[in-house]
């Protein structure tokens, strides 16, 4: 497309145009059109300096839409970007070089032809898609696929690359949301008195409405802002974030700030809320017509962006705003051709008759009680109807036609009340004000200004001022009497709407929503304004209820005979404006947990498994069989072959030579004092008064209701000092554990989680003595360090004089010779250095967790977590060995008398496959359910909890739940396996290997 | 009585001390410690303006001792440690090393990079077994330790951290006991050399994750690792 420049109108002079630095120009281009802006101007400003007034089409009809408020507070303005769908024209800033478009059209903007939409309003009343779509049966599945065409904004571009967004946490006495004259007060006086602020504002310069606005009484407030500003940003207590939106309020002042790309967690011990009032616009037929907007935002494009908004242009008013607006609009040479006030004349205060006066000294046509009925254009407005107003919402049949092209609608105020409701604030309705105002507001949050119904300029500041004491006294650092601010001044007109009969007569500009569609719904029985919202849709656009909540408040109250107050407005929830999913997912943390072996593994290619917070070498498969990326996935075939081949040789090595497997993931606690062991004897089940020093003991915990939740081994160095392991998951739960009840016990006894402090390795297998020989002089024979004895001592690092200190553990959890070695992580890589060097006479190997799973199975071992579940008592997994008859307490001993004593259901027992079946491959998995019989009507009895082929045994093994009268060794039992298939398993005795413990007590 | 968990006449000879994360650290030049490893005197040619903004230096293999028990406080005063009056505050000894008080009964004792840690690592040699309820710690075992320094300290930890660390809510002397980036942290506030810090005392196992979050943090600032010449 060849691009054609855009004809652009020369600024007005200064002092209009505070946000452009004139001296630099911006080019970008707009639905192939080249647009000249200046620095500073948003893509609206420029647009609209170029006659740009189309940046839209609306969702339903495809009406073209403008600038509606030029403050980025509707969403008419949201145009594409080639990276971004939805961005807001009238708050992007102009850069050079962009491209721009519009949305949701079938075409180009101007010539949409989807456009023809909006000639079939009848057939889509409102909900109308509730009742169509769906018959006959079937016939959604053909209009999904229109609807998903027709539906939705803009695009994404689904090749984005994500960008980097973050989070911080900010802390603050204070912070005043809204930088107007309210806001500014306040944030000086809690300053002044020495309050830490936080001043946020959504737009690029401080000063909310005095930025754009007149004030009657105030000749300059260009100079008031100016005035205000560097008092603040001088002022030393104050920080400012600009460009800054709360988007939220959550319970204690917890704010979420979006600036940037950052999401600030903002911690306020107080909050004033000068969020400021949107203007609201007024219903008639026409109103969306480009051209049509509100006065404020006409105010704007003068006084912030230096843009004349028209040539002839025609004010409806019911307040002040109206008159100083079109006085400004003469003042910079724009033709007011009427000024339509919908009030009538004796209704006007003392400010309001001298504005007129001024405006009637100039020429301009005033007029009241009147009001434009219909606005008429194609792509911009052309000319308005105007009509003498009879009762409220009614007209006259006369009318007169005047050409314009230009309409600013100055209806009235509504609070800028969502973050006050997310707050708990309810909003009442004045029918004297015809406003709403907001109560009920939480402690330590506390509103300013036209958000607290206080319009006049010196009162807002008062307002300011009043709240930041509130705000001051509660953080006692004054003691100051709050004032009484009062503002009488009426700024909201009581029904600014005037229903047409031809529609097209706009409440929700976001939805399509016309004032017979709000109507509709209550007749049709969704009376209340939650369900017309539902309903209709009201308020559920991008720019939420903020211009549709009072008018539709307005007529579900009139339609459905309840006052406003009655009636209120939809819940506001967070988030206030649309906000980016980046914002949420941007540097979120997952910390992870290395062991001191850990590069170890990787360098040996170790296929790495999660377990909690850390990362564990599962096996360790040859160079060329280190499989990538989906490939790796345990569900393909050539993976597990992979895996299946690489335990079944680990674990025959293990069982023939030596194997290493890195266990420092194991917690591990130290007890020190003389109550050491009385401690342990009261939360394990065994007992531990009498174990002697220089032997371990296995130690079992159960918890309160007399479930097994965790397992290790006690090492008892001392008299006083037990040195006891955890799981790997469960060591945090156990050691909080200990240190709960002894807060309570007072026992003398130091409880220290060393988990991380210690790395450990497991070295076994036959050959196991003689690697660990090679590296210690400790008296390694089987008298001298026999079975489940510990020892601590050192081990020599080779060729040097140097020495690790070591505990080491003679423990038999895979079946073999074996030793634990547990050293300080300082020294664990070293560790493992020294054991795989020394064994390399012996071919040693590392074996990874899962081998070690396989080879703790053949022994019968139970995991705590894989082979128990939240109901295993001690009795069901053969564990009332453990636990001590004798002794008068252990954590959990009463429930586990209970549970012990009752007539067993299930039991944990050993079970071995048919010999076929490992041919077949049929393996069952873990969580396989064990039936009470091969028939139908079967019942689940129990389930697997591990499996797997031993090469060993030479079958398929494992354990499983199953009913006690199912547990007899040789009872076979059903499993149903994957597809629905059962198999059949026979118990076994346990272990499976080695029953006699003559490969690890040597 | 208590013994050392472990034998310091070996380790003071050991060179085969290793941080769990020594791979991420790297250096034009490194210097020995008195716990037997070595830690990064130098990154590059930046250190010195790094450190001004927000310096990540590692101190994990710099000297510290810990103990705790109703005998601990009595044990150190004879050392002649001045230790603070309330927990979660920390002291600077006239030598260099910070005293901190995790709890009534708890101290810690961090070296001190003038003697690189010399006379912290003294203390167990001499005392292998300590008082009756005097339980020596696991810290340096245990926990990774990264000082941050810089202008920029309270911002990048404000990134990482929901506490309030900047001076004025955390002022010199005060210890926080808190989550930095999801981990358990002991936040530690000094100063060396006029220079605001924040040691920073973490799960070993997790000095990887934790000082490649650092990292990330002060790129913002201009920031990045430093060795220890940068804060000499």
């Amino acid at each position: 497309m060849s691009r054609q420049a855009a004809v652009s109108r020369p600024r007005l002079p200064e002092p209009m145009g505070l946000m452009l630095d004139r001296q630099q120009s911006v080019e970008f281009e707009f639905e192939g059109e080249r647009i000249l802006g200046v620095k500073g101007d948003t893509l609206g400003s420029a647009l609209l300096a170029n006659r740009q007034w189309v940046w839209s089409r609306s969702f339903k009809y495809h009406r073209p839409r403008g600038p509606l408020t030029l403050s980025g507070h509707d969403a008419n303005s949201l145009v594409q970007l080639p990276d971004e769908p939805n961005v807001l024209a009238d708050r992007h800033l102009a850069s050079n070089g962009i491209s721009i478009g519009g949305q949701n059209v079938n075409g180009s903007l101007k010539k949409d032809k989807d456009a023809i939409l909006n000639h079939f309003g009848r057939f889509m009343p409102v909900g109308f898609y509730y009742r169509a779509f769906y018959k006959p049966k079937g016939v959604w599945d053909w209009w999904e696929k229109q609807i998903r065409v027709k539906a939705g904004l803009g695009v994404a571009d689904l090749s984005f690359k994500p960008e980097y967004y973050d989070k911080a946490f900010l802390h603050h006495d204070l912070v005043v949301v809204g930088s107007g004259p309210a806001g500014l007060s306040a944030a000086l006086k809690a300053a002044d008195n020495g309050a830490d602020v936080l001043l946020l504002e959504e737009n690029p310069v401080l000063g909310g409405a005095l930025t754009y606005s007149e004030f009657s009484g105030c000749d300059n407030p260009e100079q008031l802002r100016q005035d205000l500003v560097a008092r603040v940003e001088q002022h030393p207590n104050i920080s400012v974030m600009t460009e800054a939106t709360c988007n939220a309020w959550f319970m204690d002042n917890w704010l979420p700030v979006l600036e940037g790309k950052r999401l600030y967690k903002v911690r306020a011990k107080q909050c004033v809320m000068a969020t400021g009032a949107y203007e609201q616009h007024v219903v008639f037929r026409g109103n969306d017509l480009p051209g049509v907007v509100l006065s404020s935002a006409a105010m704007r494009m003068m006084k912030l962006y230096a843009v004349k908004p028209g040539e002839r242009a025609v004010v409806l008013t019911g307040n002040e705003d109206g008159y100083l607006t079109a006085l400004t609009l003469k003042q910079q040479q724009v033709k007011v051709c009427a000024v339509a006030d919908m009030r009538q004349e004796s209704e006007l205060s003392a400010a309001e008759q001298d504005l007129v006066s001024q405006l009637v000294s100039m020429g301009v046509d005033v007029r009241f009680s009147q009001t434009v009925y219909e606005a008429k254009g194609d792509l911009h407005l052309k000319s308005v109807e105007l009509r003498t107003i009879t009762s409220p919402g009614e007209v006259g049949s006369d009318y007169e036609i005047i050409p314009c092209d230009l309409l600013c609608m100055s209806a009235g105020y509504m609070p800028a009340y969502q973050l006050l409701c997310q707050a708990g604030g309810q909003l009442s309705y004045s029918d004297e004000r015809a406003a709403f105002s907001l109560k009920n507001l939480p402690e330590n949050l506390h509103i300013a200004g036209s958000v607290n119904g206080i319009y006049s300029l010196a009162s807002v500041m008062r307002d300011g001022e009043r709240a930041a004491i509130q705000a001051l006294n509660a953080l006692e650092l004054a003691s100051e009497p709050v004032p009484v601010v009062e503002c009488h001044k009426k700024v909201n007109f009581h029904w600014p709407i005037f229903k047409h009969p031809k529609g097209k007569d706009f409440v929700d500009f976001d939805e399509d929503l016309q004032a017979k569609d709000i109507i509709n719904a209550t007749r049709m029985g969704y009376r209340d304004v939650q369900l017309v919202k539902r309903f209709s849709t009201v308020g559920m656009g991008p720019s939420q209820g903020r211009h549709s909540a009072l008018p539709t408040a307005r007529l579900v109250a009139k339609a459905t005979q309840r006052t406003v107050s009655e009636t209120g407005v939809t819940t506001a929830r967070p988030p206030l404006t649309p906000e980016k999913l980046a914002y949420m997912a941007g540097r979120g943390f997952d910390p992870y947990r290395q062991t001191a072996m850990h590069h170890r593994h990787l360098e040996m290619g170790a296929k790495m498994i999660p377990a909690g917070l850390w990362m564990r070498p599962a096996f360790y498969p040859a160079a060329d069989q280190r499989l990538q990326g989906s490939e790796a996935s345990p569900l393909l075939p050539k993976a597990r072959q992979i895996r299946n081949a690489c335990i079944e040789n680990e674990s025959s090595h293990v069982r023939q030579k030596v194997g290493l497997i890195d266990v420092s993931t194991l917690g591990g606690i130290e007890l020190r004092g003389p109550d050491a062991a009385e401690l342990m004897n009261r939360i394990y089940t065994f007992g531990f008064l009498k174990q002697p020093v220089g032997k371990t003991r296995y130690a079992v915990l159960t918890n309160d209701q007399g479930v097994v939740i965790d397992d290790g081994v006690a090492c008892r160095f001392d008299e006083d000092h037990f040195y006891v392991t955890a799981t790997t998951t469960g060591v945090d739960t156990v050691y909080r554990l200990m240190t709960f009840w002894n807060t309570q016990w007072q026992l003398d006894v130091d409880i220290t989680n060393v988990s991380s402090a210690y790395a450990a390795v497991n070295l076994a297998g036959p050959d196991s003595r003689k690697v660990l020989e090679r590296l210690t002089d400790q008296d390694l024979s089987p008298e001298g360090f026999p079975y489940l004895a510990c020892r601590e001592g050192f081990l020599a690092i080779p060729d040097s004089e140097q020495k690790i200190p070591v505990r080491m553990l003679r423990v038999g959890f895979v079946g073999e010779l074996g030793y634990e070695l547990h050293v300080p992580a300082r020294f664990g890589e070293v560790l493992w250095d020294l054991l795989m060097d020394a064994g390399q006479p012996f071919d040693i190997r590392p074996f990874g967790v899962e081998t070690q799973r396989l080879l703790r199975l053949e022994k019968g071992h139970i995991i705590i977590g894989q082979d128990t579940d939240g109901m295993s008592h001690p009795g069901e997994v053969a564990l009332g060995w453990a636990v001590s008859k004798k002794k008068p307490y252990f954590n959990g001993c009463r429930a586990v008398d209970i549970v012990m004593k009752r007539p067993q259901t299930r039991k944990l027992v050993g079970f071995v496959l048919p010999k076929e079946l490992v041919a077949q491959n049929r393996k069952p998995e873990e969580g396989h359910i064990v039936l009470s019989g091969a028939g139908a009507d079967a019942e689940i009895t129990g389930n697997v909890t591990s499996c797997e082929y031993s090469p060993t045994v030479n079958a398929i093994i494992g354990m499983a739940y199953v009913a006690v009268e199912q547990s007899e060794v040789g009872s076979v039992f059903p499993i149903r396996v994957d597809g629905g298939a059962v198999v059949m398993a026979e118990v076994a005795a346990l272990p499976f290997y080695d029953p006699e413990q003559a490969r690890q007590e040597v | 009585m208590s013994t050392q968990y472990l034998s310091t006449d070996a380790a003071s000879q050991m060179s085969a001390v290793r941080s769990l994360h020594y791979r991420s650290v790297s250096g034009v030049s490194e210097v020995a410690t008195a716990m037997g490893g070595s830690v990064l005197a130098q990154a590059d040619a930046g250190d010195l303006a790094r450190i001004q903004s927000a310096g990540i230096v590692d101190l994990t293999l710099m000297s510290r001792v810990g103990y705790r028990g109703k005998g601990a406080e009595g044990f150190l005063d004879e050392q002649g440690i001045r230790l603070p009056d309330t927990p979660n505050q920390a002291l600077m000894q006239p030598t260099g090393e910070l005293a901190v008080r995790l709890s009534p009964r708890e101290f810690w004792l961090l070296g001190s990079l003038n003697d690189r840690g010399a006379r912290v690592a003294e203390m167990p040699r001499l005392h292998k077994e300590t008082p009756e309820r005097c339980y020596p710690l696991f810290c340096e075992d245990s926990h990774s330790w990264f000082v941050l320094a810089g202008e920029h300290v309270a911002q990048v930890m404000a990134k990482l951290c929901a506490v309030d660390l900047r001076e004025k809510a955390f002022p010199l002397g005060a210890v926080a006991q808190t989550s930095v980036a999801r981990t358990n942290c002991i936040v530690v506030h000094h100063r060396i050399r006029e220079l605001s810090c924040f040691s920073i005392l973490s799960d070993a196992t997790s000095g990887e994750y934790l000082l490649s979050v650092l990292q990330d943090a002060v790129t913002e600032f201009r920031g990045g690792l430093c060795g220890i010449e940068a804060l000499l």
